[in-house]
């Protein structure tokens, strides 16, 4: 019975996608999103949905483009002191933001200046604003010339100005950002596309900008379509009802490789999954405890049976297409026996219902994650761990919760014993925001509070050392040490691949971004 | 490949009916070699057959097949390394300042040199001999490769004058002196009880340069016919293992490999294979298959030198299976190029691919000729490139790589990358490594090439596993991409 209804209630959706969206003949472009950001500026959301958005939207003072190439943006040119510490930057004078109580205001150096106030302020609530931390101030020259000095030289100083421009004109009343901003929800940008709404399926709709300084796009109008389950996105794709899908699950490539309509695309590489442990939990603190579950759980089944072995187990904290990646440290293998041992060294009893600690109380872990609704293949993998555990005599308590009520759990307030995700980065593959100790705080990206001095200071020398080949031996180390303190479990990078229609064209994507010279895309 | 593998399986089938009592390892070896594991295949087989005189016909054939077919993956990576190290090593030598590497020249020298290029290898000789490093070992080897560099140059006097005022005392210097005279003149003269007895100083120890001495070891032994010694060195080798580490300061250490090592493992390959094919020539049975991978030996490595002969022997091998008489035209022409008969060969290979109405494989054959001859083939591939990338079914996989990796030669990096990607299967549940490792190589040095680092290294990560001596390149290419990549920091979690 169960089964059918699952079936009525699959059928049902897929009716609702081939029936309510815009079908895709007409010059719209319709891109699936297995999730939607719960904000859309591009700084209080820190998914690579709201990435991918605010490349549409809006623009940095210089773009990095797939090639790795440093490309004027709203800069457009600049001028670097010796001393590689001085930045000046021309301003474009033809750019206009996106049109705001029906005006649309003139882009200039008091928007730059604003924006990094609003980013460096200490209430701004971003996962972002490191990006910042090195500005050491920013000054205006007239209104189209900034000048920024930093604090410290870097290896790629110049990237740090990719940073979205904000307007000022809209925000000017605001000295911090946040969630609860009206800008984060009805974001004003300077990009290829204007918001134009968000409708209660919560799709968002995006209007081609006429006035785009790099030229009207081709496609009108683009329109994101989150979906709750790959499945019916996957269907919706095949029916013609979306254009592209930004993240093909593994088990639908191979229909898709063989479909001569589409074109399968492989990105990103640098993501992994993972299984966080928080170190607030008085077990969790101790590093044999998480040292046997990793040797617990048997990744290589787990990679294979539910994600076709379309990706490669890791051993630490960078995925293995990073530059930083050490490739003398392996993976924890699977090895129960081993688990069992760690945790009777440590004094926990075994007992027929599981491990005990000293005050006879279970070893038992609240594990906190998001409802995919539908996400079989992260379902699977949860209920495996769950089970890896359980031989092992650790009891895991799932704790699936509304995405937003996890976010808040995790990342503000810290209550959780284990998590479950995965992160992404860009090509500079820096890991210091997850580890540092500094970003042990509400909203940072250090959710575990994880703290370790040798490891901070590490970072601190990673971030200030401008000798590449001195980079990657101290994140060499980085991978090491923090392999062998298993703050996390670290499972595998899985290869993401984009689909799209054949009726697309001069689509170029970008690694992280996703949305590269979007202006150019066409559709036949 | 799969299918091509099938075919082998198939073809291999069709001599056992007589065959003697199968060795258990050979068929071990068979097993990871059916499931794209050819370096565990050929390493397995090596280490467990001592005596391949003892082995059947039939296994004598599949372990030639296995080590042919190392070979020329060794070759490819070999392409792949001096390319990257060739990038990498020349950004670290050019730094500057008080933590820059001592050492980065020599290594470039050495990349200059295998490169046929003494002119840039002497100036990077003249910059190493400026850093003056304190160790005796590596000042040796510079003045040998400058030795080297005035034998590519062929100014013998420099060179006799050089190696006289050698101290060949430490036997890794005479290994050295030997090395490049195999490298130029083919020649080996060195008595292998030096080696022998300075083994246990090296092997098996933490001695720096203990890579140096096993490249050097192995590649004199099998030039000299002491195939079971290379073997014992060989299997004795981590080829994943930094030939010299530079520790500059406590947070900079710079790892350098030595891209010969791959060249000097693949020609024990050679030799190993040539040994049992020849060994297998005999049987009358097997007489025209032994000669037909005999010549695919030469054409690997492009030997003009046996050239003559197995364009002869190509041309009275009659008694071939059918999916090696197919083939077998193509390939005495890839001899007969060799000799200088090109037009010939052209006309061959373009009238087999105008011909081919359904068997892909042969397109792909003529292709393969072409580029392991590095011949110039605009009209075959042009027609061999429309076959291919209208040809979805997997059949069209070696075609689709073959004219990918013919345009990642020519430096034609668009198309090289549409027809490669064409060619991965992405779907097979056993992962990416169920594809052809050549293809794996190539889409690798696509991507690096198209700076799509993370990308390449990631398929580097995967092969690595079963080919470990790729370390090598994906150091280099790391090294490469941190220099490159522009990024400002940013991450997301979802």
């Amino acid at each position: 019975m169960k089964r059918i209804s699952l079936t009525a209630v699959m059928f049902l959706s897929l009716w609702s996608v081939m029936t309510v969206s815009a079908t895709t003949n007409t010059n719209t472009l319709i891109y699936g999103e297995t999730k939607r950001p719960d904000t859309l500026d591009p700084y209080t959301s820190n998914e690579p949905s709201s990435l991918r958005l605010s490349q549409l939207m809006f623009n940095g003072l210089v773009a990095i483009n797939e090639r790795q190439e440093i490309e004027p943006d709203l800069a457009s040119s600049w001028t670097v002191s010796k001393n590689q510490k001085i930045f000046t930057f021309q301003l474009r004078k033809n750019v206009t933001w996106h049109p705001y109580k029906n005006r649309r205001e003139a882009f200039s150096a008091k928007d730059v200046i604003y924006t990094v106030k609003l980013l460096q302020h200490p209430k701004t609530v971003s996962a972002r604003k490191d990006q910042f931390a090195n500005i050491f101030k920013v000054e205006q020259i007239d209104d189209y010339q900034v000048r920024f000095t930093l604090k410290n030289p870097a290896i790629n100083p110049i990237a740090i100005f990719n940073f979205k421009v904000l307007p000022y004109h809209v925000l000017k009343n605001r000295p911090y950002l946040n969630k609860k901003n009206q800008f984060a929800n009805h974001p004003i940008g300077t990009g290829p596309y204007i918001f134009k709404r968000s409708n209660t399926n919560r799709q968002i709709t995006l209007i081609a900008n006429d006035t785009y300084y790099k030229g009207k796009p081709h496609i009108a109008k683009i329109i994101l379509k989150p979906f709750s389950d790959n499945n019916i996105m996957n269907q919706a794709l095949s029916f013609n009802n979306l254009d592209m899908i930004v993240s093909v699950s593994p088990r639908h490539l191979s229909e898709l490789q063989a479909d001569a309509r589409f074109t399968l695309k492989a990105y990103n590489t640098l993501s992994y999954s993972f299984f966080a442990y928080n170190q607030n939990n008085v077990n969790l603190r101790k590093k044999a405890v998480r040292k046997a579950i990793s040797h617990a759980i048997n990744r290589e089944e787990m990679l294979k049976a539910f994600f076709n072995n379309q990706g490669t187990i890791i051993s630490g904290p960078f995925a293995p297409g990073s530059w930083a990646y050490n490739l003398d440290v392996l993976p924890d293998n699977y090895d129960p026996q081993k688990s069992i041992a760690l945790l009777k060294s440590l004094g926990y009893k075994k007992t027929t219902n599981g491990f005990i600690d000293s005050t006879g109380k279970l070893l038992a872990f609240r594990l906190r994650v998001p409802i995919e609704k539908n996400n079989e293949a992260a379902k699977r993998v949860i209920l495996a761990y769950k089970n890896f555990l359980k031989d092992i005599g650790i009891r895991v308590n799932i704790d699936f919760m509304e995405r937003e009520k996890w976010k808040r759990a995790i990342f503000k307030d810290h209550i959780f014993d284990i998590t479950y995700a995965q992160w992404s980065f860009d090509d500079s593959s820096d890991i210091s925001t997850l580890f540092h100790s500094q970003y042990n705080m509400a909203w940072g990206n250090n959710f575990i509070s994880y703290s370790n001095p040798q490891v901070d200071r590490l970072i601190k020398q990673s971030l200030s050392s401008t000798d590449h080949q001195e980079k990657r031996t101290i994140n060499h180390r980085l991978h090491k040490i923090i392999a062998d303190e298993v703050p996390y479990t670290f499972l595998w990078s899985l290869t993401q691949y984009a689909a799209y229609s054949k009726r697309l064209s001069n689509v170029r994507i970008h690694p992280y971004q996703f949305f590269d010279n979007v202006h150019l895309w066409k559709k036949n | 490949m799969k299918k091509i593998r099938l075919i082998l399986t198939l073809f291999l089938a069709a001599f056992s009916y007589s065959a003697a009592a199968e060795n258990k390892h050979i068929d071990t070896a068979m097993q990871l070699y059916k499931a794209m594991q050819t370096n565990n295949a050929a390493t397995y087989a090596i280490k467990h057959v001592d005596n391949i005189q003892s082995l059947s016909s039939l296994d004598k054939l599949k372990f030639a097949l296995i080590l042919n077919n190392n070979l020329a993956i060794y070759k490819d990576i070999y392409i792949k390394s001096l390319e990257t190290q060739q990038i990498f090593l020349k950004s670290v030598s050019t730094e500057t300042g008080p933590n820059k590497s001592n050492i980065a020249a020599l290594f470039l020298a050495e990349v200059y040199l295998l490169k046929q290029n003494p002119i840039a290898a002497r100036k990077q000789l003249s910059e190493f001999e400026k850093n003056q490093t304190a160790d005796k070992t590596l000042t040796a080897i510079a003045g040998i490769y400058l030795a080297w560099a005035e034998k590519l140059e062929k100014n013998e006097q420099a060179f006799t004058q050089i190696i006289t005022s050698l101290d060949t005392d430490p036997p890794l210097i005479s290994m050295a002196l030997d090395f490049i005279n195999i490298m130029t003149t083919a020649t080996s003269s060195l008595n292998p009880n030096i080696i022998r007895a300075a083994e246990k100083q090296y092997i098996g120890t933490d001695n720096p340069y203990a890579i140096r001495f096993a490249n050097y070891a192995i590649r004199i032994y099998s030039h000299q016919g002491k195939l079971s010694d290379a073997r014992r060195i060989l299997l004795s080798l981590k080829q994943n293992a930094p030939s010299f580490i530079e520790e500059i300061t406590q947070f900079k250490h710079i790892y350098f490999y030595e891209p010969s090592l791959i060249d000097s493992v693949s020609f024990y390959y050679y030799q190993s294979s040539q040994s049992l094919l020849t060994s297998l020539k005999k049987d009358k049975k097997y007489h025209d298959v032994a000669i037909y991978y005999l010549s695919d030996l030469d054409l690997i490595i492009a030997n003009k030198s046996s050239a003559k002969q197995f364009d002869n022997a190509m041309l009275n091998s009659k008694r071939l299976p059918k999916a090696l008489a197919s083939l077998r035209e193509i390939r005495q022409n890839g001899h007969g190029y060799l000799l200088g008969k090109t037009s010939r060969a052209h006309q061959v290979w373009e009238k087999a691919v105008n011909n081919e109405k359904n068997n892909p494989a042969i397109s792909a054959e003529a292709i393969l000729m072409c580029l392991y001859l590095k011949a110039n083939c605009p009209n075959i591939v042009h027609k061999a490139r429309l076959k291919a990338e209208n040809g979805r079914s997997k059949r069209f996989e070696k075609l689709n790589t073959n004219v990918g990796r013919y345009f990642l030669l020519k430096r034609e990096n668009n198309k090289a990358v549409r027809l490669l990607e064409n060619a991965l299967d992405r779907s097979n549940a056993d992962g990416l490594l169920m594809n052809d490792p050549i293809l794996l190589l190539n889409l690798a040095e696509i991507y690096r090439r198209e700076k799509r680092f993370s990308e390449s290294l990631q398929i580097y990560f995967s092969l690595g596993k079963n080919f470990p001596i790729l370390r090598q390149v994906q150091d280099a290419v790391q090294g490469e991409y941190l220099l490159k990549q522009r990024s400002s920091g940013s991450n997301s979690i979802y």
